[in-house]
């Protein structure tokens, strides 16, 4: 890739030969060490406007990778580049630009919701870190956008269900305007019935503001309704890449194929006969 | 001997095959009822699933079982196990001691916090058999936990009985406790969503060994999730829960297909990820699960429920219908559309 292309045709997010390993070589005088991959040579590229899926089961590199997107760690080597700008191997204090872009929603949102804060302070706080104040209105829009009340503003995180959490953890994500979300494992904590809802204003969020998003889950059904492009990550190296039609339809992997085949469905009880079907009113 | 009393005769002319009959559980605090009246029989080799979202107290109703409540609640009812006739609910600790492990056995969610991590997995598993003296012998009891380990397919298992379990992955722990759980060949299993923190590919695994273990045992499978697809890999009969009550239960594909409950139907809507409405849409439940004690008066699930009016202001009781049962004033029999 050369600095004469346009922007448009600049990916957004990018990982060029990407390597994180944990430990060291085995020596003469460290004969038992060992080194793990938890990524091995990750090349990836994300456009502006996908709605782009990791999946892979525990250990892949999933989370790492996000890590990686996010300035969060540092590669052993290879590049981690957000519009064109280098990520990997900047300080903190050069990484403000990423910080305003790129937001990330995590899984437990009891765990990353600080519980002796309001929620307006939570949301507040993107805001504040990066140098804007526009305060309690920017708050209320937020809210709404996300479907909770004003009201919630004051109120502490233990006050609300699994779902609304979720929602402002969203909320506190969207707060800076990013023009990327990264999804980590965003709904796999959350109910049947909230998760479809969590789902649905995602979808939503992501037209309105027009995001990108980075959907990381090992649910390959959640994966496969929200994403148009799928990365299937298997111990730390990339399996394949393609459309979601084509991942789940025909995938060029034996891994990828393995991996839809394991994961259990429900359609060959609630599919009888045709006619049986009457899961909608 | 320090088994319950002898048969009587009528015991003996009552169908043997009738593992457990549950009538009328009901767990709760000194201030919430948190589970209320659940009602359902198992009989050798039944396969039955609870299913419902969090805080609908599945995880109650089997703990109430094994005498395992936390401290400050308490179960009512009687739950009547097997031969022995004996009531699970307020047996002493002695007797329940006698049946945990043995008669009935549980595999809960996390494999981590079932292990001591202080023993080599294959010493726990010879526990089980020692404790209970189906294997009295030391070494023979280490053998045995070698072919247990072996049978719920331990790659190795020789060399994992000595692992400690911060040694083995999620899905490995969760073998070596199902391992334990079917040690003593139990005629109960439970299981607490024992796949939910695992892989999809070690979670077909796992599920395909619970089946097998209690196909080969003869034993029922009281099996408690949330995920409707993995209840429906695993189980025959459904029951499903909300608010603490048994809102709907029947046969698996019945249930599942014509759901009769608004509340099953919405269940079965949201899990459903594949189809959505003209707007792009998945179907979603309104609200979400109150918290223990907000539940509305009437019909729990009154609040959320699109057919609801004045009549769900009254408590419908769980009523059989020609192919299961129900509990709703407006179930979608039939779904007349």
């Amino acid at each position: 890739m050369t600095g004469m292309e346009t922007t448009a045709e600049r990916p957004l997010v990018e990982a060029r030969d990407v390597w994180r390993t944990y430990g060291r070589k085995p020596s003469k005088s460290r004969p038992r060490a060992r080194q793990v991959h938890a990524l091995g040579g990750v090349s990836l590229e994300i456009a502006r406007g996908d709605r782009f899926g990791v999946v892979g089961e525990s250990g892949s590199g999933k989370s790492t990778l996000i890590r990686l997107f996010a300035g969060l760690d540092q590669p052993t080597s290879g590049a981690v580049y957000f519009d064109g700008q280098l990520v990997s191997g900047r300080k903190e204090r050069h990484l403000g630009f990423l910080r305003r872009e790129l937001q990330v929603v995590f899984q437990d949102p009891m765990g990353s919701l600080d519980p002796r804060m309001k929620v307006r302070q939570i949301i507040a706080e993107p805001l504040v870190a990066t140098g804007r104040a526009d305060g309690l209105n920017r708050v209320y829009e937020l809210l709404d956008a996300v479907g909770l009340s004003r009201e919630a503003a004051d109120r502490f995180p233990h006050q609300f269900s699994g779902g609304e959490r979720q929602r402002i953890s969203i909320a506190r994500a969207l707060a800076p305007g990013p023009s990327v979300l990264v999804a980590d494992e965003a709904v796999s904590a959350l109910d049947v019935s909230v998760r479809a809802q969590i789902l649905n204003l995602l979808v939503d969020l992501i037209n309105d503001f027009s995001l990108t998003m980075v959907f990381v889950s090992h649910d390959l059904a959640v994966v496969r309704r929200v994403c148009d492009r799928v990365a299937v990550l298997h111990d730390g190296n990339l399996v394949e890449v393609g459309t979601t039609e084509q991942i789940y339809s025909d995938a060029a992997q034996p891994y990828t194929r393995e991996l839809i085949a394991a994961a259990p469905v429900l359609r060959h009880v609630t599919e009888g006969p045709a006619d049986e079907v009457r899961l909608d009113k | 001997m320090d088994t319950p009393p002898a048969e009587s005769a009528e015991s003996q002319t009552a169908p043997v095959n009738e593992i457990l009959r549950v009538d009328g559980i009901s767990v709760g605090t000194r201030r919430h009822r948190l589970v209320h009246e659940i009602s359902f029989t198992l009989q050798r080799g039944d396969r039955v699933g609870l299913i419902g979202e969090s805080g609908c107290g599945k995880s109650l109703t089997a703990l109430s079982l094994l005498g395992l409540l936390p401290e400050g609640v308490h179960a009512s009812g009687s739950a009547i196990f097997g031969k022995s006739k004996l009531d699970l609910i307020g047996a002493g600790e002695k007797q329940l001691a006698q049946l945990r492990g043995r008669e009935i056995t549980m595999v809960f969610q996390e494999p981590m916090t079932a292990l001591n991590p202080t023993k080599p997995v294959g010493k726990q598993v010879a526990e089980v058999l020692r404790i209970h003296r189906t294997v009295t012998d030391r070494k023979a009891a280490d053998e045995e936990a070698v072919r247990l380990l072996d049978q719920v397919r331990l790659p190795d298992p020789a060399r994992a009985a000595r692992a400690y379990a911060h040694q083995l992955s999620g899905g490995q722990r969760q073998r070596v406790v199902l391992a334990m759980a079917m040690a003593n060949r139990p005629s109960l299993l439970l299981c607490d969503e024992p796949t939910t923190a695992l892989d999809v590919t070690v979670q077909a695994q796992m599920l395909e060994l619970i089946v097998g273990g209690v196909t080969e045992n003869d034993s029922s499978l009281l099996f408690i999730t949330h995920d409707l697809a993995v209840v429906s890999t695993v189980c025959q009969r459904v029951i499903v829960m909300y608010g603490g009550r048994a809102i709907e239960s029947g046969d698996i594909e019945e249930v599942f297909r014509r759901p009769r409950h608004p509340y099953t139907q919405g269940l079965l809507a949201a899990s459903d990820l594949s189809t959505v409405d003209e707007h792009g849409k998945l179907a979603t439940i309104p609200g979400s699960v109150p918290a223990a004690g907000q539940f509305p008066e009437g019909c729990v699930f009154r609040n959320r429920c699109q057919r609801a009016d004045d009549t769900c202001l009254r408590e419908p009781r769980l009523t059989a219908h020609e192919a299961g049962s129900v509990a709703c004033w407006h179930p979608l029999v039939g779904n007349a559309a």
